[in-house]
């Protein structure tokens, strides 16, 4: 099952919370490049994936690896600073912090984050700095955040805090996104522009993995479907495929609705 | 005029704790109650060891900010398991044995406490007047704070303050928990130690009931008076809590009536300070709004545990 290629890869994964089995026995690999989308009813386990996937639960069996690497058990900072960028549905922005802060916050291996450095080497903490800040208003013009840096990210709209989630996921450099619900809570313009930033990613070569729950998204911008019910993948294909599937039509999308 | 000198000393020692204690409660967002706890084993480090090993004052002072230190990263391995409440608990009821230990344990003073501690010195020069005090203390006072702003105003302060906002948001982009409360909390201890070990040089004699949970409340009370989360702000409250209640004994009240005021009016600032104003006296001042006070709101740790998204 295990492709040499496969740049993230889960076998077995499996979790239970109390009686539960919100994650049983789910196997797939991601080869770099390219959106993958995570569908699949409410409780399905999707985003229970992405908090294993991350570390930010203890799996119950099974293994993650990642460029090769097992990093099963790995902490979520560490899974973080190895490269691979998660999204929250619920964004977790710093809110009491500015824009700017909230990105500069998401860049890995800063110098300044030892105390010890901090005291002992201040001018390449602070070289470390200049550049980073430079960096960080790059992104945040890039995400159309310009002029609002210094805003305290918690007095944003929700449309533009989704903006700043993306600018500090832009700032961690992964090569894995995973993404929890990004258009959700837009409205139509909203949802083209973080079409639009996922077909850029994919553009750039990155790997994209989103969990979502607007089916147009999911056809258009995806070129695979994971379909998980119940903790487990019934079906993985191209939009296609799954879209076309007659069963998982009448048990998920219902009659008609395509 | 030793009337002033006295006050000022005090301000010294206070601001050292409330600035110190600001990065615990302001910057990191982690609500523990054990800065006296730690102000107690700086100073009775620093009192034991000169008087049992009679060594220099000022190693035995280092050695005191080196257990506080210590004992600050004990904690911290409490906060990375337990926050909100139950670090509210963990912390308190640290708090209480240090004291408990420090009146019933004879060997670390029991309750004749610790006496005949030396004054400040180095290399034979020792401080023996009030204005010599006064003028070590403020230079202290003024580098711990310099230290504090420094890191505050850092890409440690600023990994620190994602914690304070989001934990479970600063795990996912990279900040360990671990390394930063570790830190946190031991530079928070050992400042407080520092404090301790300039009360213990001052008063020479020290005694468990001068760390109980009062001073927490009054350490907490400047903090959160003077504003959580700004590096002046506890600096102020310091200053203004030791001043007024000095200022006030000069009021005709009988000191029968003015000890339990005083209480009172610490209770009723910090629940006026809580409900009305967060933000603290520093945050009325136009000039502070870049800093920002933590948004989770000082007395109200937010629960945020990552079970409460597993369900989808």
């Amino acid at each position: 099952m295990t492709s040499a290629e496969a740049l993230l890869g889960v076998e077995d994964l499996s979790v239970s919370f109390g009686g539960v089995r919100a994650v049983n026995g789910v196997s797939f690999d991601i080869s770099a490049g390219g959106a993958t989308s995570i569908i699949g009813p409410n409780g399905a386990g999707k985003t229970t994936m992405f908090n294993l996937i991350t570390g930010a639960i203890r799996r119950d069996s099974g293994r993650v690896r990642f460029k090769g690497a097992d990093i099963t058990g790995a902490s979520p900072a560490k899974v973080a600073s190895l490269g691979i960028a998660r999204t929250f549905q619920d964004l977790r922005i710093f809110s009491g912090m500015t824009v700017l802060e909230n990105v500069m916050a998401s860049f890995q291996h800063q110098l300044g984050e030892s105390p010890w450095a901090v005291f002992l080497v201040p001018g390449r903490v602070r070289h470390q700095e200049r550049d980073l800040r430079g960096q960080a208003m790059e992104i945040i013009k890039r995400v159309d955040l310009k002029g609002r840096e210094h805003v305290a990210a918690g007095s944003l709209s929700y449309a533009e805090q989704k903006l700043v989630v993306i600018a500090r996921a832009i700032a961690m450099k992964a090569s894995v996104w995973l993404l929890d619900e990004p258009s959700s809570g837009l409205d139509t313009r909203g949802v083209a522009e973080v079409m639009g930033t996922i077909r850029n990613l994919c553009a750039d070569g990155q790997t994209v993995v989103i969990v979502e729950h607007n089916l147009s998204v999911v056809r258009e911008i995806s070129n695979r479907i994971l379909f998980l019910a119940e903790g487990r993948l019934i079906a993985d294909g191209t939009p296609d495929e799954i879209f076309n599937d007659t069963a998982l039509r009448t048990v998920y999308f219902g009659k008609g609705n395509r | 005029m030793d009337f002033v000198l006295n006050t000022l000393i005090d301000c010294a020692i206070y601001a050292v704790l409330a600035v110190s204690f600001d990065l615990v409660i302001g910057y990191s967002g982690q609500f523990s109650v054990a800065h006296a706890a730690f102000f107690a084993i700086g100073a009775y480090g620093t009192g034991l060891v000169a008087t049992d090993f009679h060594i220099q004052i000022i190693l035995a002072a280092i050695a005191g900010v080196a257990i506080a230190a210590g004992f600050g990263v004990l904690i911290a391995l409490i906060a990375i398991r337990v926050g909100g409440v139950y670090l509210v608990v963990a912390s308190l009821s640290f708090q209480m044995v240090v004291v408990a230990l420090l009146l019933n344990v004879s060997w670390l003073g029991g309750s004749l406490g610790v006496g005949g501690i030396p004054p400040p010195g180095i290399f034979g020069l020792e401080i023996t007047s009030p204005l010599g005090y006064v003028i070590l203390f403020v230079i202290l006072a003024g580098l711990t704070t310099a230290v504090v702003w420094w890191l505050a105003r850092s890409p440690f302060g600023r990994a620190l303050k994602t914690i304070r906002e989001n934990p479970v948001a600063a795990e996912a982009l990279g900040k360990r928990q671990t390394y930063l409360k570790g830190w946190a909390f031991s530079i928070a201890g050992g400042l407080a130690g520092l404090a301790g070990a300039m009360y213990a040089t001052y008063i020479t004699y020290i005694s468990s009931d001068s760390f109980g949970n009062n001073v927490n409340i009054l350490i907490m009370a400047m903090v959160i008076v003077g504003g959580a989360g700004t590096i002046f702000g506890p600096l102020l409250g310091a200053v203004l809590l030791v001043a007024a209640p000095a200022a006030i004994t000069f009021a005709p009240i009988p000191a029968s009536v003015l000890g339990p005021l005083e209480q009172i009016a610490y209770a009723l600032m910090l629940v006026i300070f809580v409900g009305l104003r967060p933000t603290g006296i520093y945050g009325l001042f136009p000039f502070s709004k870049s800093g920002g006070p933590p948004t989770t709101g000082v007395g109200q740790p937010k629960a945020d545990v990552v079970t409460s998204e597993v369900s989808s």
